[in-house]
């Protein structure tokens, strides 16, 4: 257990490093970026001033100590293009962020089980059949399109749902009602959801027929259990667990994903900050999202290699 | 494999694909061609997809941003294929070298995969180039670990023991008796790498870290339409992600099928690793 935390550890340090560099390597200028491409409107001290304020006149390695340095003492930096310490936008953003990912992670684990063991306890009939073709479907639909496909239906063709943002126009998102937050919050979430969805139903279906298939299923069915007993005892118990730490460990790509699904429904959580500062070539707000995201997926990796522990460690007693 | 083409599912869905790609590659119009009086019309007989806010026709330039998709992305699959053979062939020299090739995978595996596509584009300065390479140095992982596991399983098999007690040099055992076993799990895994490149290809450029708008692509093409979307042009979004989707669902079923035929056939004795 602990040899496996100081691995993610280790690999959680290697990431960060593995970032700063491609951002340092990048060949695009950040002084150019910074004035929004209008290098020539200042003058040559002007230009001195900014490069060392921006701390460009030192080496990669001092600027990456300098910057470890500070992250220690829990300062990220100060982003050019908020102009506002990154401490505070993450601050501010995170918690949306967090809480579309949380949302369209339970809702996939949810409605994907139950999709999962539906398929698996009507193997081979119609149902499966549906379930399995959707669920490959779904998994080949690009998310963004999917998103902006259900934009164009339920926003604007329908007028259901509000075309943007999370809050309406004016409003902080923790200012709205508990309704009007779900309201907003149900197109992207429902996108997330349902990309994300895919691999936890085929997981399920296969695990769940092959807990129909065992030894123990056919004993406690020749012992007339029926068949809503068999799914309560045995089928849920054998096959919920691995499911969910299927599920922590694609926890990765549904960040990934909230980055695609916040940027098309234009919503100011963390992803499209981090896409926003890319495109700006914003180094310290980009890393402060980097290093956010990788503890993220740190924590999830950690509680699924702690779940899939403690399963074995069931499995042997 | 050859089975797996011989289902006549895969073998038409090969040709359809096949035929699209010529198609696009000899579709006369370029889609560049503005006529203002044209413009915004929907789906018709005259425009299968519309036009779009110049007066371009829509379905010309799918058709070609389909072909650049396929080109960059058929590159980028291309190299980074060939980088999950290499490491993997690395990590067989000895432990350490494993250990760095299982941490490599690890760590770049740590990242979410749109995180690390955006970090190396910025890393290679954007363009065409910034983001084959980009895609290239992003999806060797799982690759790179299914063939590290397949070799493994090779070299505790007693012939290859034997083959290299015989005396035979390094270079040799591994061509004559490792590749032959490993080169259909890793075509099969360069086919299957390839809807996740499009996709990703077209998402990166949608968010604007790829190509330049001005050549069609599918990720340009959709990020114009997402700006069209809320005026009620409907068909600039469906069109053209409705044949990019189509390509990847014909792509994915194929792979799908050779993975299959993979496991089933008779020349693999190690089983067909498991691709999530």
């Amino acid at each position: 257990m602990l040899a496996t935390g100081l691995r993610l550890a280790l690999q959680l340090v290697l990431v960060i490093l593995l970032a700063y560099l491609l951002l340092a390597w990048s060949p695009l200028d950040p002084i150019n970026s910074y004035l929004n491409g209008n290098l020539f409107g200042i003058s040559v001290e002007q230009k001195a001033a900014l490069v060392s304020s921006l701390g460009l006149d030192q080496s990669v390695a001092q600027r990456m100590w300098h910057w470890l340095c500070e992250l220690v003492q829990g300062n990220l930096g100060f982003s050019p293009l908020y102009q506002q310490s990154v401490f505070d936008i993450i601050k501010e953003r995170l918690p949306i962020s967090l809480l579309l990912i949380g949302l369209s992670w339970l809702a996939s684990l949810i409605f994907g089980y139950a999709l999962g063991l539906l398929a698996g306890f009507y193997q081979g009939r119609w149902l499966d059949k549906i379930i399995r073709n959707c669920a490959w479907l779904v998994a080949c639909i690009p998310s963004f399109w999917l998103g902006m496909l259900l934009i164009s239906l339920f926003s604007v063709a329908l007028s259901l749902t509000p075309v943007c943002c999370a809050a309406p126009l004016g409003m902080q998102f923790s200012e709205q009602s508990l309704l009007s937050m779900a309201y907003h919050l149900l197109l992207p979430v429902l996108t997330l959801a349902l990309v994300h969805m895919a691999p936890i139903v085929l997981h399920t279906r296969e695990k769940v027929i092959d807990v129909l298939d065992s030894d123990f299923v056919e004993y406690s069915r020749l012992h007339g259990d029926s068949k809503a007993s068999v799914l309560s005892y045995h089928v849920i118990k054998n096959s919920l667990l691995p499911a969910i730490v299927l599920h922590f460990a694609g926890f990765a790509e549904l960040f990934g994903g909230s980055i695609l699904a916040e940027t098309v429904f234009n919503f100011p959580g963390l992803g499209s900050t981090l896409v926003k500062a890319g495109l700006a070539n914003d180094t310290a707000l980009l890393m402060g999202c980097t290093l956010i995201s990788a503890i993220l997926v740190f924590v999830g990796n950690l509680s699924a290699n702690g779940l899939s522990k403690s399963l074995l460690a069931g499995d042997k007693r | 494999m050859r089975k797996a083409f011989a289902q006549p599912t895969v073998l038409t869905l090969s040709l359809c694909l096949l035929a699209l790609i010529v198609l696009a590659g000899l579709w006369p119009s370029s889609g560049a061609e503005l006529s203002l009086l044209d413009k915004n019309l929907p789906p018709s007989l005259n425009h299968l997809f519309g036009t779009d806010w110049l007066g371009r026709d829509l379905f010309s330039r799918s058709l070609k941003a389909l072909l650049a998709s396929f080109y960059t992305g058929g590159l980028a699959v291309a190299l980074s294929c060939s980088i999950a053979l290499l490491l993997a062939m690395l990590a067989q020299v000895n432990c350490a070298a494993r250990w760095c090739v299982d941490l490599l995978v690890d760590v770049f595996m740590s990242l979410p995969h749109l995180l690390l596509l955006i970090l190396l584009a910025l890393a290679f300065g954007g363009a065409q180039h910034g983001l084959i390479m980009a895609i290239a140095l992003s999806h060797w992982p799982r690759l790179t670990r299914l063939l590290r596991f397949e070799m493994q399983a090779i070299a505790n098999a007693p012939y290859f023991q034997l083959a290299k007690q015989f005396g035979q040099s390094p270079l040799t055992v591994i061509r004559r008796h490792m590749l032959p076993h490993v080169i259909p799990q890793w075509l099969v895994g360069g086919v299957l790498l390839f809807p996740h490149a499009l996709t990703h290809m077209a998402a990166l450029t949608f968010l604007g870290f790829g190509l330049d708008p001005v050549n069609p692509s599918m990720g340009a093409l959709l990020s114009q339409a997402s700006q069209y979307l809320l005026t009620g042009h409907w068909w600039l979004a469906l069109c053209p992600g409705g044949l990019l989707l189509i390509s990847l669902l014909i792509l994915s079923y194929i792979a799908n099928a050779l993975i299959t035929a993979l496991r089933r056939g008779p020349q693999t004795h190690v089983s067909g690793g498991e691709f999530a």
